[in-house]
């Protein structure tokens, strides 16, 4: 676990720019949305998704979460199919401000590119390219 | 010193007065405009829907279009709300500017010191209550809501002349009347006008000159009037306008709703309602403000002895927080204190029923 300023990034995913995490599963994706920007966002109210059979883009978006009248996307952090989205997170958003690694996953996509896509991603045991990235996504937001 | 465009569109249609900003949030993308501060009014009454929500759940369909009331979807959130001419809307559509903060806490909190000071030179004593409001004492007057379109940020506020609760209630899909009025009630103890504090509603011109010399002062800008472009116009015609009109747009498909509804009415105030489930059916109706029960009405197909006693554990609950705690504490205390029997209900019933409010909060 790589622990940066409160916010936690275990070190067996990988993180996209974008803020979503990612983790890799028998050839399949589980993604989410990473702790800082759960709690940069605030407490989630609401959420939408593509649907299950829906192709997704990486960097395009996979769904729209609601915070506080501030409506922000979700990007996809690989391409493909989603093949799952969690039923209990379109219920109750807030899962992702308390459990965003774990209850608080958001789909899973089946990767139509996966070992090039994952080299656009951020290792997370490569802990100096996280602060690095971070740093300057809290110097943009002012966080 | 930094200069932003001033484009004021008047009295506009609604998807004019809605969504027109998008198009100039799409134009600044491009590199095509500059930053650029919209002022307008609708022309005439409509309905509008927050990104996220259920049209067909929330909104009475068939009231609206018996009374003409175009319904439309924001982009930003929030909760359905009537709009008409008695609004002067702000739209602020920026990118790469030191004066908008990215951080959207930030953005609101300086963005809004311009809406707090105009009311103040209006004559009411308004302040920022963050995240998003400003309030006179506990009333909200003004609402907004920001979002990213790529790379540029957007927030929409309005400053409110007055206000017409009973249609802002009517326009809601509720299970009956009485829901109807807690809300109207509760819409009127928290949400306030110009025209209610200061006895009279300015005119939107006068709004507006305010707003425009505020906005310069406090954010250290110069506004250059200016007229939308040609490729603005033909953006809104033909992506914005297409897109809002669109059945998926407008019926945008949302998670399936629960045995619960909850109505925002302003800042952390919230009118809900759920249906429990025990060997009989409680229905808990309160009005909710952060964590705290301002009121609360508890009713069902079970049946009481005697049968005014529910009233009791209403009152008890008055002014707790929605915990477990403090809840079946009260639940514990009228069983203890009144004696009453409530038949097919159990105590941890009673208080399940209460807590539920809490998923749909």
């Amino acid at each position: 676990m790589v622990k940066i300023d409160g916010n936690e990034f275990p070190e067996d995913l990988f993180y996209h720019r974008e803020h979503m995490w990612a983790r890799v599963e028998d050839g399949r994706v589980r993604v989410g949305y990473n702790d800082w920007a759960q709690s940069a966002a605030g407490k989630l109210l609401k959420i939408n998704t593509r649907r299950v059979g829906s192709m997704v883009q990486e960097g395009k978006t996979l769904g729209t979460i609601e915070s506080g009248k501030w409506v922000g996307p979700l990007k996809a952090p690989v391409t493909g199919k989603i093949i799952e989205i969690n039923e209990e997170v379109l219920k109750r958003p807030s899962l992702i401000n308390e459990d965003p690694y774990g209850r608080g996953w958001v789909a899973v996509i089946e990767p139509s590119d996966l070992e090039n896509e994952l080299k656009k991603l951020i290792k997370g045991s490569d802990k100096t390219t996280l602060e690095n990235w971070l740093r300057k996504e809290k110097e943009i937001h002012k966080v | 010193m930094e200069a932003w465009r001033l484009i004021d569109l008047g009295l506009v249609e609604p998807l004019v007065a809605q969504a027109f900003y998008e198009a100039v949030a799409e134009a600044l993308h491009r590199g095509l405009v500059g930053n650029t501060l919209i002022l307008l009014q609708p022309a005439s009454p409509y309905v509008c829907v927050g990104y996220h929500q259920d049209l067909e759940r929330e909104i009475d369909l068939d009231y609206c279009q018996k009374k003409g009331l175009p319904v439309i979807r924001r982009s930003q959130g929030g909760g359905a709300t009537y709009l008409d001419s008695n609004q002067v809307f702000y739209q602020i559509v920026a990118r790469d500017s030191p004066v908008v903060p990215r951080n959207i806490d930030e953005m609101f909190r300086r963005l809004l010191m311009v809406t707090v000071e105009t009311y103040r030179r209006l004559g009411v004593d308004a302040s920022f209550k963050p995240i998003n409001d400003v309030v006179v004492g506990d009333r909200k007057i003004s609402g907004n809501g920001a979002g990213l379109h790529e790379s540029v940020s957007i927030l929409v506020g309005n400053i409110i002349l007055d206000l017409d609760y009973d249609a802002m209630a009517s326009v809601l899909r509720v299970p009956d009347e009485k829901f109807r009025d807690k809300i109207a009630k509760s819409m009127k103890d928290w949400v306030t006008s110009l025209r209610r504090e200061l006895g009279y509603a300015p005119s939107a011109e006068e709004v507006k000159r305010i707003y425009r010399s505020t906005f310069q002062e406090i954010l250290g800008l110069k506004l250059l009037r200016s007229e939308p472009t040609i490729i603005e116009w033909r953006i809104f015609q033909e992506e914005v306008k297409p897109r809002h009109t669109s059945k998926e747009w407008l019926y945008m498909e949302s998670p399936k709703a629960g045995e619960g509804r909850a109505v925002k009415i302003a800042g952390d105030v919230k009118v809900a309602e759920i249906d429990y489930k025990a060997k009989k059916l409680i229905r808990v109706r309160a009005e909710i403000k952060g964590n705290k029960i301002l009121s609360i009405n508890i009713r069902g197909d079970f049946f009481a002895v005697p049968k005014e006693a529910v009233g009791r554990l209403e009152e008890l609950l008055i002014g707790l927080e929605l915990e477990r705690e403090p809840v079946s504490n009260a639940v514990e205390r009228f069983y203890r204190d009144s004696g009453a029997q409530i038949i097919g209900v159990e105590p941890i019933d009673l208080s399940n029923a209460v807590l539920k409010l809490k998923e749909y909060l």
